[in-house]
């Protein structure tokens, strides 16, 4: 089962040197030597809102045995290590939080792959769900969240790309990461469709969900 | 308006929505094009006003001191009445030193009580002061004010002949040290008031010429009375307390000329010849400033700041010089107290000259540039160093005796230097405060460091070493002074377009023109070094629906922050409704209708619902029926809201949060309403629910400036949107525009991450 790990970045000073400075020193160094141990990189967004310079990265890895695997190699590798005083040495201070999150069972890792391998001409907004799934009726919640996506992306107005329950953090927390387009009305997530009937038996289990808008930088595969 | 900052895509058109009915788009269109008008305006005027302002480019043509006197109407009488208080002012704390141990004995008040009551009475000098200034910041009192305190420290120099405690003494020492905050806060600011430009440099110098002659004259009348006439202390007190008297009647015929009369009256007088205008109509809001924010202003021009910086400096070295020269001349040069008496008389004399010089020599130099009057100074105080490390060092009394004479004189003309060019750079009404700030950095600030700094070295060097070090300090402001000259001329040209904006917006309001509701114009911001926004013009007109859009970080909520009163500008202006808010505080802006709902959820996590509501109701009024209203008006837009009334604000749901941040406009109905991020980390669905409500805000009137994270949602809400990049507006023009440039869609969501804000 895929497993996804999400990498958020919180830099310092919140100037943008400090973001440009991150960017290139991740690219030219981190980034082909994890990519040589194996971490795919999917996404690299930075949000449109809230706290400034927050980089968040998502990798995808094919199981979880494999993350360990390719975890502990690149901990062992000196190569990677003698990476760390670059970072050490650049004008910023770094803040990671790393989370392993396992994908829900309706998860298709077929939809993100196939995002993978769009190369949209206009530039394409993503937005990050955060649901908090009941303790009691998680089945019920997960099922009638699958058909709403569904419902949605039938719609043409959100096309879903990952989802994945952190294993550490807040209890029965869902991401959901999603492309949503340019131009829509804002009101709900599928173009001007009206809701879904289920939609609004899921808002009895899962009544809000935190929103954020994500913007895919220049490096993120998913664009 | 100006369509973007920096120039870029100037002249926007067609800024409103299609379903936006046609006279409220010429309304918008009148008012954008009043703006541009002013903006061409102020930069041909800005000249002009520089020469009104004594400053022309060049020495040629400048008028006798005496000519400069005729013009101003007031004669010799300002200078001469001024000139002589200055001078009076000192009797009583001379005659206080001289006959310290006679007091002592007297009174049996030890000599460490004494030094204390007279660190009370400068405390009392630089405490008084700022009050002073706040006295007169609105009406032109401050000949008023200097009449007053002049008898009051004449009566306090009578009365020090009748003190039987020590109880009397301090209160005669306060009295006095209080009255002579007058000397810091207004006479300076009166003096550069009632003189032409054109002489305020001598002006000045004459006025501080004559506080050198009172430093000599002093003593010698002292010693004067107490040798020559046999009299004891208590009858020196009274007899300097009667010349006081004698004085203060002399300048009973004092007159304030009015703030700004030979400056920003003449610049207005060009502004409406220039525009063909013969009156002009003050904004119908009340945006004077009250002195807090006097002061905070005055703390934002990098000039003042920086001579501020120096003056403390000097001030370090200044403040307690006298203590450790005494006991220098005492033990390195075996020196009588007469002798040293006499020295320090006759080296103080040695300024009165020098300011003579320095009044003639720095008038066309500042008529020239200010910053060549500033490199004058900067030149003389390090010259003052070396002076000084000389003094220090000389074996020889003769170098000695020159060398200290040569720093009095050098730094005599610090006063007038510093003080001329920094009450240029502030406007009128601002010039006390300014002047009042100057006395506590270089006393209060300068003097305390000094006093500790000096010690310690005192105790390891012995005094030599205290003396020679006081060069560090004389040569680091020296230096600072110098980097300060880069800053004037640009200070002093962002006074003159405050001025000249100013009266061209009461020109525009005179003919009826119809202005946006508000301008920022040419706005800088700075977080500490890290400047955030750059050149940004940004209109808002009466009932209009603005999205604020761009990426995290571009500066949209700091440009909210200078709109609502939370961050103040470091350049350019915030109008509203005509009148000028840019120092404003925030709670008298929200007095005006600017009311802000800052991002993140803005309420008070640990009150009920109501009480969030209430504590907003009474941020603008006390009138419990309005509030209840408002709170009605409120539960009735948002019933989830009403539902959990008496829940902790903190229990409710993200989306519940906002609603109850966007209750604030329902009680405090503003007439702009400033909301950051409202859809931050909530649903569509919930966000839909928001902005149906901002919808209906609006509809009653308010003018809402959105700032979004979402395209999407600006989009499908407003009539006009800006987008922000790196500080600086990208794009402004119609909402649906933005949708058809995914040139620049893609260059603010994809570009911008990598390129830096700037």
């Amino acid at each position: 089962m895929t497993v996804l790990l999400e990498a958020t970045v919180d830099i310092k000073p919140i100037a943008a040197r400090s973001l440009d400075h991150f960017i290139e020193l991740y690219t030219t160094n981190e980034a082909p030597e994890l990519d040589r141990h194996g971490y795919e990189l999917v996404g690299a967004w930075r949000r449109s809102g809230g706290p400034l310079n927050r980089i968040t990265h998502l990798y995808r890895f094919e199981s979880l045995a494999r993350y360990v695997d390719i975890r502990d190699s690149v901990r062992g590798d000196a190569r990677f290590l003698a990476l760390m005083p670059k970072y050490l040495e650049a004008p910023i201070t770094l803040t990671e939080v790393i989370t392993l999150g396992t994908t829900p069972a309706w998860y298709d890792d077929a939809k993100l792959s196939k995002a993978l391998g769009e190369s949209p001409a206009e530039p394409r907004q993503y937005v990050l769900a955060i649901v908090q799934i009941p303790m009691k009726g998680a089945a019920k919640a997960h099922e009638l969240l699958a058909r709403n996506v569904g419902h949605a992306e039938d719609a043409g107005g959100f096309q879903m790309v990952a989802a994945y329950e952190p294993v550490a953090g807040r209890r029965g927390e869902l991401k959901v990461i999603g492309i949503f387009p340019m131009g829509l009305p804002p009101m709900a997530y599928q173009a001007g469709a009206p809701d879904p009937p289920d939609l609004e038996i899921l808002r009895e289990v899962v009544p809000e969900e935190e929103v954020y808008y994500l913007n895919p930088l220049p490096y993120s595969p998913l664009q | 308006m100006a369509a973007t900052s920096n120039g870029r895509g100037r002249g926007r058109k067609g800024v409103l929505a299609p379903q936006a009915d046609a006279a409220h788009v010429e309304k918008v269109h009148e008012a954008e094009a009043a703006v541009d008008e002013l903006e061409e305006r102020q930069a041909r005027l800005r000249l002009r006003a520089r020469s009104i302002m004594g400053i022309t480019g060049h020495a040629e043509g400048l008028p006798r001191l005496r000519e400069v006197v005729q013009a101003s109407g007031v004669g010799w009488y300002t200078l001469v009445a001024l000139g002589l208080l200055v001078i009076v002012d000192q009797f009583q704390v001379f005659a206080f030193f001289i006959f310290a141990p006679e007091i002592s004995h007297a009174l049996g008040v030890s000599k460490s009580l004494l030094a204390f009551l007279i660190i009370l009475r400068t405390l009392a000098v630089m405490l008084a002061s700022l009050p002073m200034a706040a006295y007169v910041q609105t009406r032109p009192r401050r000949a008023q004010v200097s009449k007053v305190t002049a008898f009051g420290w004449s009566i306090a120099t009578l009365l020090s002949a009748f003190v039987i405690n020590i109880w009397g003494l301090l209160l005669v020492l306060l009295a006095d040290g209080a009255s002579t905050g007058s000397v810091q806060a207004v006479h300076t600011p009166l003096l550069v008031d009632s003189y032409p430009p054109e002489g305020r440099v001598r002006a000045l110098s004459f006025y501080h010429g004559a506080g050198a002659i009172g430093s000599v004259v002093s003593p010698l009348v002292v010693g004067l009375f107490a040798g020559l006439f046999g009299m004891t202390w208590r009858g020196v007190f009274f007899a300097m307390g009667i010349i006081c008297v004698i004085a203060s009647v002399m300048a009973l015929r004092l007159k304030d000329p009015g703030f700004g009369k030979f400056d920003v009256d003449k610049v207005q007088e060009e502004v409406r010849r220039d525009a063909g205008a013969t009156s002009s109509v003050e904004a119908d809001v009340n945006v004077e400033l009250g002195f807090y924010e006097i002061v905070r202003r005055v703390l934002l021009i990098p000039t003042v700041v920086r001579l501020y910086i120096a003056w403390a400096i000097v001030g370090m070295m200044a403040a307690p010089f006298y203590s450790f020269f005494f006991f220098f001349l005492d033990e390195r040069w075996h020196m009588s107290p007469g002798a040293r008496s006499l020295f320090l008389a006759s080296a103080l004399a040695f300024s009165v000259p020098a300011l003579a010089w320095f009044g003639k020599r720095g008038e066309p130099m500042f008529r020239e540039d200010p910053q060549r009057l500033l490199s004058l100074v900067a030149l003389t105080t390090a010259l003052g160093a070396v002076a000084l490390a000389v003094a220090a060092g000389s074996p020889f009394f003769v170098l000695m005796v020159v060398a200290f004479t040569f720093l009095f004189t050098s730094l005599s003309i610090l006063l007038p230097g510093l003080g001329m060019v920094t009450l240029s750079v502030v406007p009128p009404n601002m010039r006390p405060h300014t002047a009042a700030m100057g006395g506590i950095f270089y006393a209060g600030l300068g003097g305390i460091a000094g006093v500790l700094l000096l010690n310690g070295i005192d105790r390891r060097f012995g005094t030599g070493g205290a003396i020679t070090s006081m060069c560090v300090p004389l040569l680091i402001a020296a230096w600072l002074i110098w980097r300060t000259r880069q800053h004037v001329n640009h200070d002093l040209d962002r006074m003159i377009d405050e001025i000249v904006e100013r009266e061209e917006i009461q020109i525009l309001l005179g003919e009826g023109r119809h202005l946006p509701m508000l301008s920022c114009r040419h706005i800088d911001f700075s977080y500490g070094q890290l400047q955030v926004l750059f050149d940004v013009n940004f209109t808002v007109d009466d009932g209009e629906m603005v999205a604020l859009l761009g990426t995290n970080g571009a500066g949209k909520s700091t440009l909210l922050r200078v709109i609502s009163g939370l961050g103040l500008p470091s350049r350019g202006s915030v109008h509203f409704r005509g009148g000028e808010v840019t120092y404003l505080d925030a709670e008298r802006r929200l007095g005006l209708g600017i009311t802000q709902i800052p991002g993140g959820r803005a309420i008070f996590g640990p009150m009920t619902v109501v009480d969030n509501l209430r504590v907003y109701g009474h941020s603008m009024t006390r009138q419990r029926r309005a509030v209840d209203a408002g709170i009605d008006a409120t539960f009735a837009a948002f019933p989830r809201l009403a539902e959990r009334r008496n829940q902790l604000a903190s229990t409710l749901s993200g989306g519940e949060q906002q609603m109850l941040a966007l209750g604030k406009a329902f009680i405090l109905k503003p007439r702009v309403l400033l909301i950051d991020e409202l859809s931050l980390g909530l649903a569509p669905k919930i966000v839909g629910e928001l902005l149906e409500m901002v919808r209906q805000v609006n509809t009653e009137g308010t003018a809402i400036v959105l700032v979004e994270q979402s395209v999407n949602i600006a989009l499908s809400l407003v009539d006009h949107a800006y987008f922000m990049e790196k500080g600086e507006i990208r794009f402004d023009g119609r909402a649906q525009e933005l949708l058809e440039r995914p040139d620049l869609l893609r260059s603010v969501f994809l570009e911008g991450a990598t390129k830096g804000l700037g």
